[in-house]
């Protein structure tokens, strides 16, 4: 009566079967995928390396540099006494840093951030740019930091969540260690919604370990704070 | 001396110096990956206030509505682009053909099959609020696009090529998402209420409309309501063509639906009522003359610190009745009443994991479909009683997916989506009859007798794949491609459509062609291997220029397609244009290429901003088995549109052109079609929160046929003159919403 073949009513021993050989084919798709990843992720370390080197380069141990990488965004005039290059050096940074400190009074236009550019991408020239011959020791520690924060951005905007459609805005400050390793999440100011304080936690959280940071000086770990606009 | 001492001593530094401009110019140029950076983090300075918070990076800009699909060929059609069709459409599926690769075959007025890729309805996957609606009608006049109206719908997500399994299995085809308006919520402390009505009058069938969507919120709870009615008379076709018989329609949708966050989630409960009192069918021998449905529908959607997780349960009852509206004939002297009862319900589990800096989805869904359908005799009716005609007792049909995936992105700018995917299928239906065992429904009968001593249970495991790789070549250029093998069950019709009579197998059929269908219980599930790529390349920020070229091939194993077991006859016995087809599995592969491209005109405060977009796509579809074409393949088509925007005047130019369609499927008879051109204009104004819209379709009243849809039996009826269905003519159109 029942003559269905493969489809008929020899259900249990067949699919049985047919289950057992499809999770045998999903693990083993999954045991691909992990080494795959494993592979992939180890290309981008390698690459964050090449920008290690490329920061140890451009951070200029001799001469030592009269301002430290502090965190101020203002353009550090260097010391008057060389007057000729005074002038030059503050032309050079003007058009070499000049995006960074320039706009004095500018809002923070962050609505609309920049795209979510992979550090990496630069990372290679970079690195051939580290045997220029000794460029403003200053505006260099600048340029480094700025471009360092660049890189923690980007890591972070490539991850960021899909929207929930509903508003707020959640601080989340971090710290990050000399190794690039995240010392510390915690959020500074509340969305007013635990699912958005949560997603933009998770988001940091995320990102790291990031890339190890240029000179931190006597500082053991470098702090950060990033806003999420959620609507 | 001391000047040249002096020049010596100023030039040494200004040549060392004008050696580090040129340094940090190399570098500022070879740099220019990262200006954007640089730049946000120069808007960004250390302000006072967040100094101590150390130091501070830009936000980060999550704008949920302009998420788009995570495919590269995929689009996403916002509310506003809907509100701008609607004037002009209650049919979704229609508005749908805007998407390069999707085209539909016509069907009620507000029942369009939509077709992607040249796969149709019954393969593609069609999620409406992340339910699935099952089929309830052995014509399909009630897909899942019908319960939506494109006057209360929020956002429609397509993806024409490759796609997640997460998003969905039992199908081969791409994807229709179509989502409600997301709830909205007060401000904390606040209330709000706030709403948008609106209407419309089409001059071609006299067509009109409205709708309401109201919404009341605290901080926490958000109550919504939505309701719209829709209906037209028989519409006119271009040119000389004349009315278009069986085409008027009529239908309203009503739905309330709760949402509350709670901690860190968010519970919504929707609950809605369908009801179409008529839908005419030129291509079909029935029409629609009651469908209603009723739905509840519970969604739980959480963030963890792991992941996320969303959990759906749905159910959905509808009550479906054909007969003959009057262009057929009428009921008066009973006509032929058909019902169709269906329950399905289902719950639906993912959980978003995050691990080793990617995701692993992890997904269990379980959808039941119980269906019957029986045809009530008609008194005094030789051929239609005197019983009642079981088509399918008590059908069943269980799907049970469960999927793994795994997407992840590494800051190369490359991004990798995987899964595997399990559907198991359980089908099974009960004994069947015939209207009576006379002479003439002898070969019912035989059917039936047949049908009832077969094995009808039936059960498959069926096994899908997707690999999706995307890897962005630059700022300005991305590149996806992707291979997917996806599998889907025959449905409930396909399997168990058992009448050989003329009759009763004319009943069966969702194609428009006027042939008559025959189940088969021996289908095999369609197998379906597809490459898809997709290469995008932009400029110049979202309203920039854009261009995207995407090609695709898919291979199906055992196509659900149709072979011919006999002529219809007419009284005299003479074959007529129609025949008697049954589901078999064939080979069939199709290949083509969709592409759509934008590019800014003007921009200027006294003249406003332009814009031009343009798309085309072309498709080959072929049956491996017979090498005939496949039925129902859109010719090529493309379409040229100019928008101009000035204050709050928004006015829109489409021109769309068709090819001849010469490539037909002989089996299906489908008609050879002529190529055409249509234009539309629509005019938008914004005043506040008063939207007008003035528009025309089809301007110059260009009479033509569409490809794809199907033989004009109302007009058969009437006439006795057998033609495709005539393309909609001139429509003047109008509508206003007013939102508050």
């Amino acid at each position: 009566m029942r003559q269905g073949g493969g489809t008929g009513d020899g259900l249990p021993p067949v699919w049985a079967q047919r289950l057992g050989a499809g999770l045998a084919a999903a693990s083993c798709c999954l045991v691909l995928l992990v080494a795959l990843d494993a592979n992939l992720s180890g290309l981008v370390p390698s690459v964050s390396r090449r920008e290690v080197s490329s920061f140890t380069l451009f951070t200029p141990s001799p001469p030592p540099p009269t301002v430290p990488p502090s965190r101020s965004r203002e353009v550090n005039r260097p010391p008057a006494q060389e007057s000729g290059k005074a002038i030059v050096s503050a032309q050079t940074r003007d058009q070499a840093v000049a995006p960074a400190p320039s706009p004095v009074g500018a809002p923070p236009s962050s609505t609309s951030p920049p795209a979510p550019l992979m550090p990496s991408i630069a990372g290679p020239s970079r690195t051939n740019i580290a045997v220029d011959p000794a460029p403003a020791p200053d505006s260099k520690g600048e340029s480094v930091l700025a471009s360092y924060q660049g890189q923690l951005w980007a890591r972070i905007a490539a991850r960021k969540p899909r929207g929930l459609n509903l508003s707020g805005v959640a601080m989340v400050r971090f710290a990050v260690g000399r190794a690039g390793e995240l010392i510390s999440v915690e959020l500074a100011a509340s969305s007013g919604n635990a699912a958005l304080d949560r997603l933009a936690l998770r988001t940091v959280r995320n990102a790291g370990p990031f890339p190890p940071p240029p000179a931190t000086g006597e500082r053991d770990q470098l702090v950060f704070s990033i806003p999420f606009s959620f609507h | 001396m001391t000047i040249l001492h002096y020049a010596a001593r100023r030039a040494a530094p200004v040549a060392r110096a004008s050696a580090d401009a040129a340094a940090f110019k190399t570098r500022l140029a070879r740099d220019i990956a990262a200006p954007t950076i640089i730049a946000a983090l120069a808007c960004c300075p250390l302000s006072p206030a967040y100094a101590q918070d150390g130091i501070a990076l830009p936000e980060v800009d999550v704008d949920s509505a302009s998420e788009a699909p995570s495919t590269g060929s995929g689009e996403r059609i916002s509310a506003s682009r809907l509100r701008n069709l609607q004037a002009g459409s209650s049919d979704t599926a229609a508005i749908l053909q805007s998407v390069p690769g999707v085209s539909g075959f016509g069907a009620g007025g507000f029942s369009t099959l939509p077709v992607i890729r040249g796969l149709e309805a019954q393969r593609l996957t069609v999620l409406v609020d992340g339910v699935a609606i099952a089929s309830a009608c052995p014509n399909d006049m009630n897909p899942p696009l019908s319960y939506t109206d494109p006057q209360t719908v929020g956002a429609i997500d397509v993806i024409t090529g490759v796609s997640p399994v997460s998003y969905g299995g039992d199908s081969i085809g791409g994807i229709i998402r179509v989502e409600s308006a997301p709830p909205r919520f007060a401000k904390q402390g606040d209330a709000l209420l706030t709403g948008e009505i609106s209407a419309f009058y089409r001059s071609n069938g006299d067509g009109f409309g409205g709708s309401l969507s109201m919404t009341a919120a605290s901080d926490k709870i958000s109550l919504t309501y939505n309701g719209s009615y829709t209906q037209a008379d028989n519409f006119k076709g271009g040119g000389s063509l004349g009315i278009v018989r069986s085409s008027e329609y009529a239908k309203t949708d009503h739905s309330l639906s709760l949402a509350a966050q709670v901690g860190s989630g968010l519970v919504e409960l929707k609950g809605g009522y369908h009801f179409a009192p008529y839908e005419g069918f030129p291509n079909q021998y029935m029409d629609m003359t009651s469908n209603k449905s009723w739905f509840l529908n519970g969604h739980y959607a959480s963030v963890f610190d792991w992941g996320n997780l969303d959990v759906r349960a749905s159910w959905r009852d509808t009550d479906h009745a054909m007969n003959f509206l009057a262009d057929k004939g009428g009921t008066a002297t009973g006509g032929m009443p058909m019902n169709t009862e269906v329950h399905s319900a289902g719950y639906a589990v993912q959980a978003d994991i995050l691990l080793g800096g990617g995701t692993l989805r992890l997904g269990n869904e379980f959808q039941h479909q119980w269906l019957n359908d029986f045809w009530p005799p008609v008194a005094g009716n030789m051929m239609m009683g005197p019983n009642a005609f079981i088509n399918v007792n008590g059908g069943k049909r269980d799907r049970l997916g469960t999927f793994l995936e795994w997407e992840k992105s590494w800051d190369r700018g490359f991004t990798l989506v995987a899964g595997i995917r399990n559907d198991q299928v359980w089908m099974n239906t009960g004994t069947v009859a015939p209207y009576g065992t006379g002479m003439m429904q002898m070969a019912d009968a035989m059917a039936a007798a047949a049908f009832n001593a077969a094995d009808r249970k039936r059960h498959d495991s069926n096994w899908s794949g997707t690999l999706l790789a995307r890897y962005a070549l630059s700022p300005h250029a991305e590149i996806e491609v992707g291979y997917a093998r996806k599998v889907r069950s025959p449905n409930i019709y396909e399997r168990y459509s058992w009448g050989r009579g003329g009759m009763a197998s004319r009943m069966i059929g969702w194609f428009g062609d006027g042939n008559g269908y025959v189940g088969n219980l021996a289908l095999r599930p369609e197998k379906a291997d597809t490459l898809s790529a997709a290469l995008s390349v932009h400029g110049g920020g979202k309203d920039g220029w854009s261009l995207k070229i995407a090609p695709y091939f898919t291979h199906v194993d055992d196509y659900i397609d149709a072979v011919k077991l006999a002529d219809f006859t007419d009284t005299a016995g003479r074959p007529t244009a129609f025949d008697q087809l049954q589901f078999v599995n064939q080979k069939a592969e199709i290949y083509g290429v969709d592409l759509s491209a934008a590019v800014p005109l003007w921009s200027s405060s006294s003249a406003g901003s332009a814009r031009l977009t343009a798309r085309a796509s072309w498709l080959h579809g072929e049956n491996l088995t017979d090498h005939g074409p496949l039925y129902h393949q859109m010719p090529f088509n493309a379409a040229v549109g100019l928008e101009h925007r000035i204050g709050g005047l928004e006015t829109r130019i489409d021109l769309t052109v068709v090819g001849e369609k010469d490539r037909v499927d002989p089996t299906r008879n489908e008609p050879r079609t002529g190529s055409y051109a249509l234009l539309d204009v629509q005019l938008d104004y914004r005043i506040d929160n008063v939207r007008l819209t003035l528009g025309a379709n089809n301007l110059f009243d260009a009479a033509y046929y569409a490809p794809l849809g199907g033989m004009s039996l109302g007009d058969l009826k009437a006439t006795g003159v057998l033609r495709p269905v005539p393309g909609r003519g001139r429509s003047v159109n109008a509508g206003v919403t007013i939102s508050f």
